[in-house]
């Protein structure tokens, strides 16, 4: 998919994109690991996640990571998938129920061999505000030909 | 994937050199789980897609690397007074990679360290291809938390 040059200049915002955290999908993100074996994932069971201080279960980080992934995906096209890099801090547990918007903002776009390299802030924010997971981006954008 | 459990308690946990994580890849069961899972149909991911193969989603490489890591090979031991939270995720993917490619992976307990009175572990991972071709990092800082009971965004030192 070709970007449009326009938006890989600095302070372009990339389109958002909103995601509810069902548990159905929370358990179907979570269940591979060992602690859904043992009843004990804070991710798939509520009664757990609440024993453990939380009031419903707690979405997985990797889950707002996967967010940004398709985020900066959608927007620069299969080109991200040579050459990326997502860093995420979750600063707040996400929990069932919760809407999460996913945003990225290019910050400066550098030319390398070949091409250039864009370096974004993204982000992901749950319905009431609240800035839940910050982090940079980069993509690798080939030459126009 | 033949790996040893090593359960720990933090205490316990040691910074290791590089180590063999032994071979890997990404099923389409698993690949097609996780996208019905973050409800990311782009259409990369979609068997037959590409002639190439179908691409790997990236949130499908990070939880098969967590669940490697966290689970098979470095396994910290949670007590029922604890929680171990994700705190930080660093991925890189060097190229595309397809469903069924077969990967060797490396990984260690890159640091351990005490913080503002919490425990802290950072893993890492490299992917790569058996001629040695690097295909996907993945870092990875979790925090265990002592004082879970007290609800979300309560801290406490640890006390232990």
């Amino acid at each position: 998919m070709p970007i449009d040059s326009c938006q890989v200049v600095p302070g372009f915002e990339l389109p958002p994109i909103q995601k509810t955290l069902k548990l159905q999908n929370m358990i179907a993100f979570s269940r591979w690991a060992h602690d859904y074996d043992t009843g004990e994932s804070v991710h798939c069971f509520p009664e757990v996640a609440r024993r453990k201080g939380f009031p419903r279960a707690i979405a997985q980080g990797l889950m707002s990571h996967g967010y940004l992934s398709e985020l900066i995906a959608v927007h620069f096209g299969e080109q991200v998938f040579a050459g990326s890099r997502v860093q995420a801090k979750f600063i707040k547990p996400t929990l069932e129920g919760d809407t999460l918007t996913a945003t990225g903002v290019v910050d400066r776009v550098e030319p390398i061999a070949g091409g250039k390299r864009v370096y974004l802030s993204v982000a992901c924010k749950t319905q009431r505000g609240e800035l839940v997971t910050v982090g940079q981006a980069e993509v690798t954008l080939p030459q126009a030909p | 994937m033949g790996l040893r459990v090593r359960w720990k308690d933090w205490e316990d946990v040691t910074i290791t050199d590089w180590e063999d994580a032994g071979d890997f890849e990404v099923s389409r069961e698993f690949n097609e789980a996780i996208c019905a899972a973050l409800k990311d149909d782009s259409p990369w991911y979609r068997a037959g897609s590409s002639p190439e193969g179908t691409l790997v989603h990236p949130g499908a490489l990070a939880q098969a690397a967590l669940v490697l890591m966290v689970d098979e090979q470095y396994g910290m031991e949670e007590k029922p007074d604890q929680a171990t939270l994700h705190a930080q995720q660093d991925s890189i993917i060097y190229r595309p990679l397809r469903v069924g490619e077969k990967l060797r992976v490396r990984s260690r307990v890159a640091d351990k360290y005490e913080r503002r009175g919490k425990k802290w572990v950072v893993y890492e991972a490299h992917f790569a291809t058996p001629q040695g071709e690097p295909v996907y990092f993945y870092r990875q800082v979790r925090m265990l938390r002592d004082d879970s009971e007290r609800g979300v965004g309560r801290t406490r030192p640890v006390s232990r």
